[in-house]
């Protein structure tokens, strides 16, 4: 799987928030949301990113994405085009599916023509070729997170990163969604995959890595590394295992 | 481009308001035309017929800058939660806004030309004009927002603080006097500030049937130019960082 150069690079990337208390004297304090962060991806890899809640992850895969840039470190990116899958398209509600849909295309980088020609399949994905042409306040929570999610999933992308994101709707879409970015996992799509889900993770990736508080704890193959976080986990509240070898 | 495409959906929601859409914004100025003619000629029964569309170009060429400017200032805060999940050059937002504001003036612009009409006011040659006009405002105001809107993120005060310094400028501006109602000593304060011969080309063409007065111009659309300059080299640096700023 691993020929070449690996198609993204992160060698040792930190960044903090900078946090206004906004008063007039200004005070700013710093928040460190990285500390040191290595990865690597190869293309057509899918691994994982685990850690406790508040470790780094989201803000991992924002940089990975190219949406903000971290204070040190360098980040190397081969020439693809990188998708946060998100559900925020700036939709606007007045409008109908059809519009919100052109809208959404033209937010993640497509021509006009070029969505256009997509929406017939959006449209039949979403399961709303007959609300299509009403305006988006009349449609439910669950049609417009399908209509998101179909958008979302049909613009074209080398690299894929899914931060808690496998599935959204009622049930039947729920598995619908999940098998449609199963069969893009496992096309010849690259993917992040941030996940609290242990069978997620063991199902579709082949290499984790393990962030704590900012900092590549370790990385290697899934199973292996699986068992150490758990053993983390249940040893205590924020006190990562000792790792050998470091 | 992508501006120009994502702006006619804002503009299709302001259309979407209400059953008359976006005759609003025609109706704008008309309404505004009433009350000052019920103002200027009922009340105080002014004498100066000129007043009224003198005051109304001024208001709906106030408006455009106004809002555009504003609109685009603050284009980064309005838009922070799709910045959130997707790339795109922030500067994009800000042309949107622009643009939606244009379009909103291109009909308060329409309606003052019908006003004119009905109060005998033809168009001249110096009507021909107007494109130089229109650019030089243009430039103006996209160089002002380009500026203030990658400022804006660093001091979020100047969101409060931007329609209060409008509100001044309006009165500094020449919207609802001309220039030669000030005193001498003022005349060239008054002709630094950029929005007052920008105000006063509209008039001398539409009003005068004149040519505006070219080296001021020249000098608004140069200080637009360097606004949007240094707008454009801050917004480079700090396109990925604004997101973050945003969210702390």
């Amino acid at each position: 799987m691993r020929s070449g150069n690996p198609i993204i690079s992160l060698e040792d990337v930190a960044m903090s928030y900078k946090i206004r208390n906004r008063r007039l004297r200004n005070e700013r304090h710093e928040k460190p949301a990285l500390r040191s962060i290595n990865l690597n991806l190869w293309r057509g890899e899918t691994i994982g990113i685990i850690g406790r809640n508040g470790a780094g992850k989201s803000t991992l895969l924002r940089i990975i994405a190219g949406i903000i840039e971290p204070d040190s470190g360098i980040v190397t990116r081969n020439h693809v085009s990188i998708r946060l899958l998100g559900l925020n398209l700036g939709f606007i509600p007045s409008l109908s599916g059809y519009d919100n849909a052109i809208l959404g295309g033209l937010i993640l980088g497509l021509r006009r023509k070029e969505i256009e020609a997509m929406v017939p399949e959006i449209a039949e994905f979403a399961e709303l070729e007959q609300a299509l042409h009403n305006p988006l306040r009349t449609y439910s929570s669950g049609m417009r997170t399908r209509l998101a999610f179909s958008i979302a999933v049909s613009v074209p992308a080398d690299v894929l990163l899914l931060d808690e994101l496998m599935g959204v709707g009622d049930v039947a879409f729920r598995k619908k969604s999940g098998e449609k970015l199963r069969s893009m996992i496992n096309s010849d799509l690259s993917c992040v995959i941030v996940s609290h889900s242990n069978e997620i993770i063991t199902e579709m990736c082949s290499r984790i890595v393990w962030v704590e508080h900012g900092e590549t704890i370790a990385e290697g193959p899934t199973e292996e590394i699986l068992e150490r976080y758990e053993a983390a986990m249940l040893a205590g509240p924020s006190q990562p295992a000792p790792v050998p070898g470091r | 481009m992508l501006s120009l495409d994502i702006a006619r959906f804002s503009v299709k929601k302001e259309a979407a308001k209400g059953y008359l859409g976006l005759l609003w914004w025609f109706a704008d100025p008309a309404i505004n035309a009433l009350l000052y003619w019920f103002l200027v000629v009922v009340v105080f029964r002014s004498a100066d017929d000129e007043f009224v569309p003198f005051v109304l170009l001024g208001l709906v060429i106030w408006r455009w800058i106004q809002q555009s400017v504003t609109g685009g200032s603050n284009a980064i805060y309005s838009n922070s939660g799709l910045m959130r999940t997707v790339h795109i050059p922030k500067l994009v937002f800000v042309f949107k806004e622009v643009t939606v504001a244009g379009y909103r003036f291109v009909f308060g612009f329409a309606a003052i030309m019908v006003i004119y009409f009905l109060l005998g006011y033809f168009p001249t040659v110096a009507y021909f004009l107007l494109p130089i006009q229109f650019a030089a405002t243009l430039v103006m105001i996209l160089g002002l927002a380009s500026l203030l809107s990658s400022l804006v993120p660093f001091f979020p005060d100047t969101q409060q603080f931007l329609p209060h310094a409008f509100r001044v400028l309006m009165f500094v501006s020449g919207v609802f006097y001309s220039q030669e109602r000030l005193p001498e000593k003022l005349v060239p304060i008054y002709r630094l500030n950029p929005f007052s011969g920008l105000v006063d080309g509209f008039r001398a063409i539409m009003m005068r049937g004149e040519a505006p007065d070219f080296p001021l111009l020249i000098y608004a659309a140069s200080v637009g130019l360097a606004c949007g300059l240094v707008g454009f080299v801050i917004h480079m640096k700090y396109n990925r960082l604004y997101p973050r700023i945003i969210a702390a």
